[in-house]
Order: C-alpha cells, then sequence, then structure tokens
C-alpha cells in the first residue's frame, strides 16, 4: 500500500481550523504512522486554491490517494465516522 | 447618466439598468443592501441575476461578482450570451468574475465535526476585492441546502455571508426558489431573514397562457410602485418590465387637427382629427375600417407627415392589393420612405413582446401617425388582463409621442354591440368613431357615426357611407331609422305604409 495523501484546506487560524490540523495530524499518526502526507492549505492566504478546488464548507479534508478520492467536513472531531469511511477498523 | 439617485430619507438606490425595473422601483434597488428576488422555476431569476450585473459592466462601469450555486459557469456563459453578454470578455478585462460553489465532486462528502461555510466566505471576498465589484449576484443561494444537511449551520452563515457583504459595501441580489406562484416566500424559509427588499417575479399559467409579472414587495424604508407589472424575456435585451400605471399621462393635447383623410369625416369630427389623439375605429368585419385606415394614412402622405401601418389582420400582399384597389400605392409610399407596413401575425409573439417591437418600431421610423389594424386581432393571443394592459400600455405610450393614432377594433356581431377592445379602450381614446351595417329592406347599407370626439363639437348624425373604386363616400344622414348602434334596427319612416303599399304591387 502506497503513501496516503490528504489536503486540508482550513480558513485562517480559527479554531475551528487549529482542531481540524490538530486532529487530522494525531489520526494519520495513529492509524499510518509515517506512510502518509498531510498538506495543509490556509485558502484566506491562497483564494485561487479554494477556487479552482471549489471549497465551500471549512474545515475541508480530501484524501486523494490512494483512490477513490473521498471528501470530509468538519474539524474531524468524529474520529469514528472519518475512520469507517476511510475503511480502517476503529480500536 | 444618474447613477445614484438619492431619494427621500437616507436609504439611496442603484440604478439596475433593467428595463422598466428602475421605473417602478423608483430609482433602482437599495445601495449596498441585499435584495431577494424570489420565483418558481423557470420565472426567469438567473436571467435577472446575470441581468443585474451586466447592465452594471455596461451602463455603469461597475464589475460585478456571479455566485452560481446549480449552473456551472460555462452553462450560465452560454446561455447568456443570445442577450448580447459576454461574459467571458468581462472575465478577461476582470470585470466579472465567477464564484462556482456549484457542487463540484462526484464523490459524496461526509460531515466529520463542526464546519462553517468560511471556504465561500472567502472566495466571495477574494472575487470581490479582486475585481473592485460593486454588485454582487447569488444564484441560487436557497440550492446551497442540497449540499449541506445542517440547516441551523447554513441559516447561521448565510447571515454572516449578507453582513459581510454589507461590510464591503455592494449591492447584492439574492435569487430565492419559491415551490408556488402565490404562497410561501422562499422554499426553505431562510432567504427572507436577511433582507429587506423582496421582488417576486412570476409565471402563471392562464387561459393557456404565460404571463409574466414582476412585484416589489417590499423595500424598507424607501417608495416603490405596488402591484404585479408585466415583464418579458427577449433577446439582445433580457428581462423589460411594462410600467403601465407608473407611465404619467402628462402630454399636453393639442389644438392643432390633421386630416383624416376623408374631407366628409373630418367634417363630422368638426374639423378633422386632433394631432396627438387615439381614434378607434369599431366594425364588423368587412365594413370599411382597413379602407378607413388606408384614408388615414393617405390623409398624412398628402400633409407630408410620415405613416406607420402595424396590420395583424391581412398579409402584405392582400394589404396592399386593397390600398391598390382604392388608388392608394403603399408599395410606393414605401419606397419614398413616407410610410412603413409592419405586417405580423398576432401568434408570434406573446402581447408584452409585440408591445415592446411596436415600441421600438415606433422609436425606430418617428412617424406622424400610427394606425394598429386590427387591435382586437391582438386580443386572441393574450389573457383579458394582458390585453387591457397591451392597450393602456400601447395608448399611453403614442400619447407620448405626440403623434395621432388610429385603432381599428372589430364587433363579433356583425349588426351592432360592442367588441371586447371597445370595453377597453373607450375610456383612453379621444375619439370612436362606430361604422355599422344598417339592413333597410332587404338591403345592407353602412352607416358611420362619431360617437366622441374629446373636447370638440362633432356631428351627432348616424350617415350613410357607400365604398367604391375610389374609396369611402359619406352622405346623408339616416333620418328614418332607429336602433342602428345597437344593431336593432326600427324603421320610423312616416310614409313607409305607403311604399310598402309599391313594393307589394310591384310583386304582384
Amino acid at each position: 500500500m502506497g503513501k496516503h495523501n490528504f489536503t486540508l484546506y482550513i480558513a485562517g487560524q480559527s479554531e475551528k481550523s487549529l482542531k481540524a490540523v490538530e486532529n487530522i495530524n494525531r489520526f494519520c499518526i495513529d492509524n499510518y504512522q509515517d506512510s502518509f502526507n498531510l498538506k495543509v492549505i490556509d485558502i484566506v492566504k491562497e483564494p485561487e486554491k479554494a477556487e479552482t478546488d471549489g471549497i465551500i464548507a471549512t474545515p475541508c479534508l480530501r484524501k486523494k490517494s490512494p483512490p477513490p478520492t473521498i471528501t470530509f467536513i468538519g474539524d474531524v472531531s468524529d474520529k469514528f465516522s472519518l475512520a469507517k469511511h476511510l475503511g480502517i477498523d476503529w480500536k | 447618466m444618474a447613477l445614484h439617485k438619492k431619494r427621500n430619507g437616507r436609504i439611496k438606490k442603484i440604478e439596475t439598468g433593467i428595463q422598466g425595473l428602475d421605473i417602478i422601483s423608483e430609482g433602482g434597488i437599495p445601495e449596498g443592501r441585499t435584495t431577494m428576488v424570489s420565483g418558481t422555476a423557470g420565472s426567469a431569476k438567473t436571467i435577472f441575476a446575470v441581468q443585474f450585473l451586466a447592465e452594471g459592466i455596461l451602463k455603469n462601469g461597475e464589475s460585478g461578482v456571479f455566485i452560481t450555486f446549480e449552473e456551472t459557469p460555462q452553462d450560465i456563459r452560454d446561455n447568456m450570451i443570445d442577450f448580447g453578454w459576454n461574459i467571458e470578455e468581462w472575465e478577461k478585462e476582470n470585470r466579472w468574475v465567477f464564484v462556482n460553489a456549484a457542487p463540484q465532486w462526484k464523490d459524496k462528502t461526509t460531515v466529520v465535526g463542526q464546519y462553517d461555510l468560511a471556504g465561500l466566505l472567502t472566495r466571495i471576498e477574494y472575487a470581490v476585492k479582486k475585481s473592485n465589484a460593486r454588485r454582487v449576484s447569488f444564484d441560487s443561494l436557497g440550492a446551497i441546502f442540497n449540499q449541506f444537511s445542517e440547516t441551523a449551520i447554513i441559516r447561521h452563515e448565510i447571515l454572516r455571508l449578507t453582513s459581510a457583504l454589507k461590510e464591503l459595501k455592494t449591492t447584492t441580489l439574492l435569487t430565492a426558489e419559491r415551490t408556488e406562484d402565490f404562497g410561501g416566500l422562499t422554499r426553505y424559509g431562510v432567504e427572507e431573514f436577511v433582507t429587506d427588499n423582496v421582488i417576486i417575479l412570476r409565471n402563471v399559467l392562464e387561459e393557456e397562457k404565460r404571463r409574466r409579472t414582476i412585484e416589489i414587495l417590499k423595500f424598507r424604508g424607501t417608495p416603490h410602485q405596488k402591484g404585479e407589472f408585466p415583464f418579458t424575456v427577449i433577446s439582445d435585451q433580457g428581462i423589460v418590465v411594462i410600467p403601465l400605471s407608473a407611465i404619467e399621462l402628462k402630454q399636453t393635447s393639442s389644438n392643432i387637427r390633421v386630416s383624416s383623410g376623408n374631407k366628409k369625416l373630418d367634417k363630422m369630427c368638426g374639423g378633422g382629427f386632433y394631432r396627438d389623439s387615439i381614434i378607434l375605429i369599431s366594425g364588423a368585419t368587412g365594413c370599411g375600417k382597413t379602407l378607413m385606415t388606408t384614408e388615414f394614412i393617405e390623409g398624412g402622405v398628402i400633409n407630408e407627415e410620415k405613416c406607420l401601418l402595424f396590420a395583424f389582420e391581412e398579409s402584405r400582399e392582400q394589404l396592399f392589393r386593397n390600398a391598390m384597389g382604392w388608388g392608394h400605392d403603399f408599395e410606393k409610399l414605401e419606397r419614398e420612405g413616407k410610410l412603413k407596413v409592419i405586417c405580423e401575425y398576432p401568434e408570434v409573439a406573446n402581447l408584452e413582446d409585440h408591445l415592446i417591437s411596436i415600441k421600438e418600431d415606433i422609436e425606430e421610423f418617428k412617424p406622424n401617425r400610427v394606425a394598429v389594424d386590427s387591435l382586437s386581432a391582438l386580443e386572441r393571443v393574450s389573457t383579458l388582463k394582458s390585453f387591457r394592459e397591451f392597450v393602456i400600455g400601447l395608448t399611453s405610450f403614442i400619447k407620448h409621442q405626440e403623434i395621432v393614432g388610429l385603432f381599428t377594433a372589430t364587433t363579433t356581431s356583425l349588426m351592432g354591440g360592442s367588441s371586447i377592445t371597445e370595453a377597453h379602450i373607450s375610456t383612453i381614446t379621444d375619439s370612436i368613431i362606430l361604422l355599422r351595417y344598417v339592413e333597410m329592406f332587404g338591403e345592407m347599407h353602412r352607416g358611420v357615426i362619431v360617437l366622441k370626439m374629446r373636447g370638440s363639437m362633432h356631428d351627432k348624425e348616424i350617415r350613410e357611407f357607400t365604398i367604391d373604386g375610389t374609396g369611402m363616400h359619406i352622405g346623408r344622414p339616416f333620418t328614418n331609422v332607429t336602433g342602428i348602434v345597437s344593431g336593432e334596427v326600427h324603421h320610423i319612416m312616416p310614409d313607409e305604409k305607403e311604399r310598402m303599399k309599391t313594393l307589394f304591387e310591384e310583386e304582384s
């Protein structure tokens, strides 16, 4: 299995943004150890990216590989649901 | 160009540029605020939203941001090109910026925690700043509820969105879908909480015909015209509102008389028609209305006046042949630029479109005389309400131009009675001339009477007239019959008995 590539879109350094970064980071470390990439895009700084990627709700997490692409919105506090959709047995 | 008119109170308005809307809204929509445009599917909401930005670009040099929730930007570019709005070109010039909020991902999104719409807000703010936009359109905001199911969050976010736009000082238009033309304002019942200004578009099916209307339901703290106004959507222009009751009847009535084209008729009218008046000619089919129209045009041409004829009943060939039969060469007059004949089937368009094209033709040709033959033909393609509005709109427009207008109306029964046209127009027209068939002793005669002639003495008698190859000949009054106008003719000839006797003698 190749690396897990995630992109997290946040809008500024809000409470939700910071929480989302922390939550997904923890989740990836717990589940993928070091075989993951997490790219964080702050759309306040890079609004063009939000436009081209069609971001409406934030925080927004997209798993791009391995396929299929899956999109999540929210601050990733619901790890159970995230794990279920990523096909991970939640311990 | 008066762009930002200051009206009573502190609320300024911004002219939308949509034809007619700025009249009924008394100067446009409130500047720096959010106005909701609500309507059912197919009520022209998207066109409205696009046109609001397009007119800003074209007329005021103001750039705009368009946020689309359902259609893709490419769909909108393609669909709007027919109206003459080259969005792609404006995008290149940074005068139009799309924010595409339509669902772009095929995959389903899953909610895993708290979220908000800061992403969308950020994009809108960025687009507004980038293009220095003064106008923003959302089409249609409610569709966002299809993407997100947490209505409480969305409600809150929509509020945040509108207040952010207030800060950016843009004038914002929000389209909202409603399920019925008369019912709840919006499907989700959310949009109306964020705005004090509501415009409603309707597209009602009435007597098998579609009728579009626009109504300004409320504008907080600033006046506007009340009630529904018809509008139409036409290529090259978009939405055109017909501001009927808002038209002021302030035309000066002149005392200058012009010839009707028939000397005897002039005499009956007390010296001809007034130059800026509307004359209605009513009569049964075949009793001479088209001939009177022809003579009316000839009378104008002799007077060096330009004439415009709208014919809705006969083809061009037929019309020209008839005129030729009475010795008038319409083809030659057209070549010389003295006359323009526009023949159209009433069915080719709805009445609102007819009204607009008639107005355009009048503005372009600048005639001194306008004739419409016949108004009744237009009744066929409309509801009674639309027809009424059409007649009012047309007469007030013609009066504004200070030209003389002659309309014909066909009565349904041969002998008398009134037409629907007559019923709706008689109080608006300055003169009414009735043409009637009169049955006398087994023969059909024709009678003419000037029923009404505003501001003038006129002949009160019903005169007999005949038609031959040289036109219409008005003769002596019918002195021995009554009931011609109502169609119930009674002979009151004193020597009637005598005459009857001779008739019977001839027969035996």
